[in-house]
């Protein structure tokens, strides 16, 4: 269980997180949105306890992040956005390094090693400089690193963001898997379609606040759904009068001739929309049902 | 210690890959062979440039010599060591290198005491090496009392502790900045203002730069003198060495 | 003074000041030649430094115009 209460961080004057709140189960897997410069790379920081912040309190299993830093780095693994290596060694080099200081037991740090270099699939390139490598090579490598010492929860800063379409696919599926362990999974990401294969719970950040936080299948049942695309012609008033007064209209988005009816019961809707929209004469251009993505949501919550 | 053992390994593996250990060894080693013959070849050089009566403060002997040397590591040396190491932390923490090794829960004290040690023990060798050789090759070269070997030892032994406080001052300014160049200039400008505040009365025992004076007493050292300025000097790298793993402690590495 | 030494001592002692020399400057080449990149300087005039900068042209080289960290 990790909890997040009232997380504020400044960098100099400026707020850079705005007292966020949010707690993710054992288990889950934790999409965090926002786009670019919203601060999730920093809050990755702040939980991970690389850096500190100025007020509010993380929580991992109950313990107080600031006082059990020791304790608490032996359960965890971060792939930051940017991994950054010593450059002149090798991968098994390197991943012997960080057995060593993640007190793995002496003897089975070979093996951990091989296993890992397996599953990013880097055995190819074992007496190749880190160095020499490229950014999707680097991120395999990070998180074999950040895989190494079996953590319990596992921080993923855009893991995907350099990798190759076979690259992306794996690190999908190893986050799935990691699921069945009942690892914890927190992950950022600007690929949406990559939070609704893997996500069980999402937050939208924006501008250092939280602006949802939902589990996907709510989510799903709560904003995925669909709304009725319709362009006509004709004089709108009268008809955004009346759909202003009907109960199962939340909302109309009105661009041009282009209506957006957003609705509380789809089912009701497809059948009482035609009827409105008969007894205003109006000229039906065209009458579509489009299905909500978890990109819209993104998109109208960070517009606000 | 886990920390100590993968530190160590790595700072092995940086000098040997990253040629640190080259320079260094060049810094101690060569100009302990190539200062006394440039000592020697200089009045055949200058023969025809100055006027005789000049000459015979040409001449000089092997403790000279030793003493020529010793003045040129104090002050290239110093060059070397700081030019290589000046990046000893400020580089971890500048480029983010320390992100996963501080992720995996490493600990400070291994970090800050594994680079001490591994470059305490670089240099105490090659300085002894350096000694070694000097004291050979001007033996060889210079006519006059011959310099024993335990005494340019103990000689450099005391430079050795001196390199160690250098060191030493070199990790905690390192960790304070991004900017290893920083670090060094800090560093470097102590190294200068040292021989000037020696001069102040009282002060000169204090400084880490007496051992450098009682190194090049040679065979007239008093060791008196000199275990003071050792424990001193010791006493102030292991208090620099403990702030250096108080701020590694506290730092944000990303 | 040199004039009481023949021409092969000479030689004899200043070898190990060459060797080391040379083998700094070779390296200094080689880490110079296998580089992708080099820092502030163009790869040629470093190339000249290495050459004619004496034991410190190598020095400078290797400590401040390699790329860290390959
Ligand atoms: N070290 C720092 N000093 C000052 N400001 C910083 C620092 N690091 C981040 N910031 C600021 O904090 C804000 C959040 O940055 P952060 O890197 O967390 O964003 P992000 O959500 O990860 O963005 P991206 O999607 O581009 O990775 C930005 O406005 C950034 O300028
Ligand atoms: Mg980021």
């Amino acid at each position: 269980m990790l909890q997040v209460k009232n997380l504020v961080k400044n960098y100099g004057s400026v707020m850079v997180l705005k007292g966020i709140n949010f707690s993710i189960g054992a288990g889950t897997v934790f999409g965090f949105l926002g786009p670019n410069g919203a601060g999730k790379s920093t809050t990755m920081n702040v939980l991970t306890g690389l850096i500190d912040f100025q007020d509010g309190q993380v929580l991992i299993d109950g313990l107080d992040l600031r006082k059990n830093k020791d304790a608490l780095r032996q359960r965890i693994g971060y792939l930051p956005e940017n991994p950054v290596y010593y450059g002149y060694m090798n991968a098994p080099e390197y991943l012997r390094m960080i057995g060593d200081l993640s007190c793995y037991p002496q003897k089975e740090i070979s093996k951990r090693i091989d296993e890992l270099l397996e599953l990013v699939q880097l055995t190819d390139v074992t007496r190749r400089r880190i160095g020499k490598y490229s950014r999707g090579m680097k991120q395999r490598l990070g998180l074999a690193v950040a895989l190494f010492n079996h953590p319990q929860y596992l921080f993923l800063d855009e893991p995907t963001s350099a990798l190759d379409p076979q690259g992306r696919m794996d690190m999908l599926n190893l986050v799935e898997q990691l699921k069945n362990l009942e690892i914890t999974v927190f992950l950022s990401t600007h690929i949406l379609a990559d939070v609704e294969r893997v996500c069980d719970r999402v937050s939208i950040l924006h501008q250092g606040e939280i602006r949802l936080t939902e589990d996907m299948n709510e989510l799903r049942q709560k904003f995925i759904q669909p709304i009725f695309d319709l362009e006509v012609t004709g004089q709108l008033d009268a008809i955004l009068t009346k759909f202003s007064g009907l109960d199962w209209v939340q909302d109309v988005k009105v661009e041009d001739s282009q209506l957006s009816v957003y609705v509380s019961d789809p089912e009701m809707a497809k059948y009482k929309l035609p009827e409105v929209i008969a007894d205003f004469n109006l000229g039906l251009v065209s009458y579509k049902i489009r299905q909500i993505t978890l990109e819209d949501i993104f998109v109208r919550m960070v517009k606000i | 210690m886990r920390t100590f053992k993968a530190y160590f390994k790595k700072e092995i593996i940086e000098s040997w890959r990253q040629y640190r250990y080259l320079v260094l060894a060049v810094g101690f080693i060569f100009f302990a062979i190539a200062d006394p013959l440039m000592l020697k070849i200089l009045p055949t050089i200058l023969k025809n440039q100055i006027p005789a009566e000049m000459m015979q403060f040409m001449q000089f002997d092997p403790v000279q010599a030793v003493a020529n040397y010793m003045k040129d590591i104090y002050q290239l040396g110093n060059l070397f060591v700081i030019l290589s190491l000046m990046g000893i932390i400020s580089d971890e923490i500048g480029q983010e290198k320390l992100v996963f090794p501080y992720s995996k829960g490493s600990k400070s004290e291994g970090i800050v005491l594994a680079k001490s040690i591994h470059y305490s023990l670089t240099l105490l060798f090659l300085i002894l090496v350096g000694f070694i050789l000097n004291t050979y090759y001007v033996n060889l070269l210079f006519e006059g009392v011959i310099v024993g070997y335990a005494d340019t030892l103990r000689s450099g032994l005391l430079f050795a502790i001196y390199y160690i406080f250098t060191i030493s001052l070199l990790l905690l300014f390192s960790s304070f900045t991004r900017k290893g160049l920083v670090a060094g200039m800090i560093v470097l400008l102590f190294n200068y203002i040292e021989p000037v505040l020696y001069n102040i009365k009282g002060l000169a025992d204090w400084l880490p730069y007496n051992l450098v004076r009682q190194a090049n007493m040679l065979g007239d050292l008093n060791m008196s003198i000199a275990w003071k300025s050792i424990l001193t000097t010791l006493l102030y790298a292991i208090i620099l060495q403990a702030l250096t793993i108080w701020r590694m402690k506290r730092v944000e590495v990303i | 003074m040199f004039a009481d030494m023949s021409v092969m001592e000479i030689i004899q002692l200043l070898l190990p000041v060459l060797v080391i020399q040379l083998i700094l400057m070779i390296t200094a080449l080689f880490v110079l030649v296998k580089a992708e990149k080099v820092r502030f300087l163009p790869k040629w005039v470093w190339a000249v430094i290495i050459v004619l900068g004496e034991i410190l042209g190598p020095i400078i080289f290797l400590t401040v115009g390699r790329e860290k960290d390959v």
